[in-house]
């Protein structure tokens, strides 16, 4: 038996246990997915008799990944976002058809997304991986599970070497757990530096590896906190950088300067300050799975996924 | 032979030389402008240095416009002679107001449009519908905005299929239609841009504003409205002596709710570098935003834009989506537009009407810039834009969304697409 009002606890606790569960089932994978997954189930239970009530229990369960999250927080949203839009975009043309005929053609969509977005890490890897010669010194920052994949695909015949930071604050561990997968492979030679380091071995470094945790309008990137004082210093010393990010990270926010990001996303829970925004002029390219993008671009492919 | 220094014609070598006095040329030639600008009266001894902006169009004397022996008194309908007085004399202002008004005289025009005897209404209309309008751009030259309206309603006036069954009166209320439609969506994408700048404005701000730009003022009042944001506000204003009544952008100190101010400040642009590191954004109004990205603003803008760059303060430009022009920009000059004072230094004693661009001169320097004029050595360019390079624009605000200044084509382009479409359904 449905309940009447779609935003009571338990249908709340019940999302967030099933995204939990998505979570640890496909661990492998980002969480955002598993977010998704856990969209296109409720969707799927949803014993709604009209759109509307479909469109709105599709939102409440966005609120509830929304806060659910940490890290991945700004991705779920965008990719929410994206997945509504999608799932729903032809639905005005339909409208006359009865719920079941709307649901199967928002699973169907829905579905569509999801499986470009499990895609998208594979094309990143196959645009990404060239990037990397022989004998490069690549600078990463904060444990990105993008660009893990990607340096674990370079082939064995590539020798090359990885300076990670610690990438202060955060878990103190990560770095070094991130090294560990990284020395796995028998051609990456790896080495922690401290954040505060990054500058001085600049001049040393072929070019700089970056996640995002979101592409915002203009083409910049919201990241880890030091991504911008890393990218700075790239710009200054004439070394590319390079953001690995899949398209369901693109969001709809534009900030105009750090103070502009919405604190919700900007402060950690301590209200420390988490991430920072970093212009489109420091980046050279960002690799996604809709191409190899200039910042200029970001936008023109917002612009075709959202009419 | 007597060694007298004679005043040289420009144009010949510069040193005094003991000659025969040669009669200085005075004819005064119409110098042919091409196609769709205006001819304009110059001497031939000044028309050698004004090189430089020769190009760029300048409404004609109004004088010489509105006297009633001018060519076109007869042919122009009234309705545009009472707008072309009103462009010309500056009592309509902004691009906005200017698409507004011509779209109404338009509307009114065709109401009022009969057929001579024996002539299609269609090409009857066309002609001296360009007839008309030629006069209103000796006037004033157009706006972007004011040509992208006339284009539109070219293309509606071609597109409509050429049933001719269909009459006079269907034909009239539909083009009448189709410049309600456009004119409503001028004032709907004002409201539009309003909405979305009213959260990019938060509680302590300070907020720079140049000039006098309708949507910028209706962001500021219907902020201050809103009651929860408090906000300082700095007005840049033109030069301290310019005439132009727009370029002093105190018309908003009016209509402002002053409970949502924290504090007002008003200096001209001189004053920009002294106010600038106070400030937290800077709000543009646009008169056109180009392919490539690039601002067509009042002139000072791009200044703005380039100090407020250097101290890292974020520029917003505010332009609604039927101000984007399809043209490539090399320079400031490409598309503008010569202000009246062009030429004119006056003294003290010989101020005329509302042409005011006195400064203070002792009369026999007044003497000697009269002379260097006459003789065309003296230059005083009144430029009413300038273009302001997009890596100086942090986002601009459209109707549609909030873009970075490079994704104007991909607008113009997903616009076109559905007026393509739109056209082939029809």
């Amino acid at each position: 038996m449905s309940s009447t009002n779609f935003r009571d606890t338990d249908k709340l606790a019940s999302i967030a246990k099933e995204f939990e569960k998505f979570k640890k089932e496909y661990h492998g994978q980002s969480p955002v997915i598993s977010a998704i997954r856990t969209l296109i189930h409720f969707i799927e239970k949803s014993e709604g008799s009209t759109v509307n009530y479909l469109a709105e229990e599709l939102k409440g369960t966005v609120e509830v990944l929304r806060t659910s999250t940490g890290k991945c927080k700004l991705a779920v949203v965008s990719a929410s976002d994206q997945f509504i839009r999608f799932a729903t975009l032809n639905l005005a043309t339909i409208e006359s058809e009865d719920m079941a005929t709307c649901k199967k053609r928002i699973e169907l969509e829905g579905g569509k997304y999801l499986r470009r977005c499990e895609n998208s890490i594979n094309r990143i890897i196959k645009r990404g991986v060239p990037f990397i010669f022989d004998g490069a010194k690549v600078l990463v920052h904060s444990d990105s599970r993008v660009v893990l994949a990607v340096l674990k695909a370079v082939s064995e015949n590539i020798q090359f070497q990885v300076f990670i930071t610690t990438s202060y604050p955060g878990d103190s561990q990560s770095a070094e757990v991130y090294r560990d997968k990284l020395c796995e492979n028998s051609n990456i030679e790896c080495q922690i530096i401290y954040d505060s380091e990054a500058a001085s071995i600049m001049e040393t470094i072929d070019l700089v590896l970056v996640g995002a945790e979101a592409v915002v309008k203009n083409g910049g990137i919201i990241n880890k906190v030091g991504t911008l004082s890393l990218a700075i210093c790239a710009k200054e010393m004439n070394k590319p950088m390079y953001v690995l990010a899949e398209s369901f990270k693109f969001s709809l926010l534009y900030p105009l300067n750090q103070n502009d990001i919405p604190p919700e996303f900007r402060l950690d829970g301590a209200g420390k300050v988490r991430v920072d925004y970093t212009p489109p002029k420091y980046l050279t390219l960002l690799i996604t799975d809709r191409g190899l993008l200039t910042p200029t671009a970001v936008c023109d492919e917002l612009i075709e996924m959202y009419i | 032979m007597a060694a007298k220094v004679e005043k040289i014609p420009s144009g010949h070598s510069k040193s005094i030389l003991p000659s025969v006095a040669t009669p200085t040329p005075t004819t005064t030639t119409v110098t042919r402008k091409p196609v769709g600008q205006q001819k304009r009266i110059v001497s031939e001894s000044q028309s050698k240095v004004q090189t430089l902006f020769d190009h760029v169009p300048q409404s004609m004397e109004s004088s010489l416009l509105f006297s009633p022996t001018a060519t076109d008194a007869n042919k122009v309908h009234p309705l545009f002679y009472t707008l072309g007085l009103k462009y010309s004399h500056g009592s309509i202002q902004g691009s906005n107001q200017r698409c507004i008004a011509l779209l109404r005289i338009l509307s009114d025009y065709i109401n009022t449009f009969v057929t001579l005897e024996g002539r299609a209404f269609r090409h009857d209309f066309a002609t001296q519908l360009k007839i008309n309008l030629n006069f209103l751009k000796k006037c004033r030259p157009f706006a972007v905005s004011m040509e992208n309206a006339i284009e539109y309603f070219n293309s509606k006036c071609h597109g409509t299929s050429e049933n001719l069954e269909q009459c006079e009166a269907s034909i009239k209320s539909e083009w009448i239609d189709a410049l309600q439609e456009y004119s409503e969506g001028i004032v709907k994408a004002k409201e539009a841009i309003v909405e979305k700048s009213m959260d990019k404005i938060k509680n302590g701000d300070t907020i720079l504003v140049y000039g006098f730009s309708e949507v910028i003022s209706d962001i500021l009042i219907a902020v201050g409205k809103q009651g929860t944001v408090k906000f300082s506000l700095v007005i840049i204003g033109d030069r301290p002596l310019a005439q132009e009544k727009k370029g002093k952008g105190l018309e908003i100190v009016e209509s402002i709710d002053e409970n949502a101010l924290i504090s007002l400040t008003y200096t001209s642009i001189t004053g920009l570098s002294n106010i600038i590191q106070s400030v937290t954004k800077v709000f543009l109004g646009a008169h056109a935003l180009l392919t490539n990205g690039g601002v067509l603003a009042h002139v000072g803008t791009s200044q703005i834009a380039l100090m407020a760059s250097a101290h890292n303060i974020p520029v917003l430009v505010c332009c609604e989506t039927y101000k984007f022009c399809d043209k490539s920009p090399t320079d400031s000059f490409f598309h503008n537009e010569l202000g009246s004072g062009f030429g004119m230094i006056r003294s003290l004693k010989d101020k005329a009407e509302g042409l005011d661009l006195s400064i203070e001169v002792t009369e026999q320097e007044a003497e000697v810039i009269g002379s260097l004029q006459r003789e065309g050595l003296l230059l005083t360019p009144v430029i009413k834009y300038d273009l302001t390079p997009p890596e100086l624009v942090t986002a601009v605000i459209t109707d549609v969304d909030i873009l970075p200044c490079t994704s104007v084509p991909v607008v113009l382009r997903v616009q076109e697409n559905r007026h393509l479409s739109s056209l082939r359904k029809s």
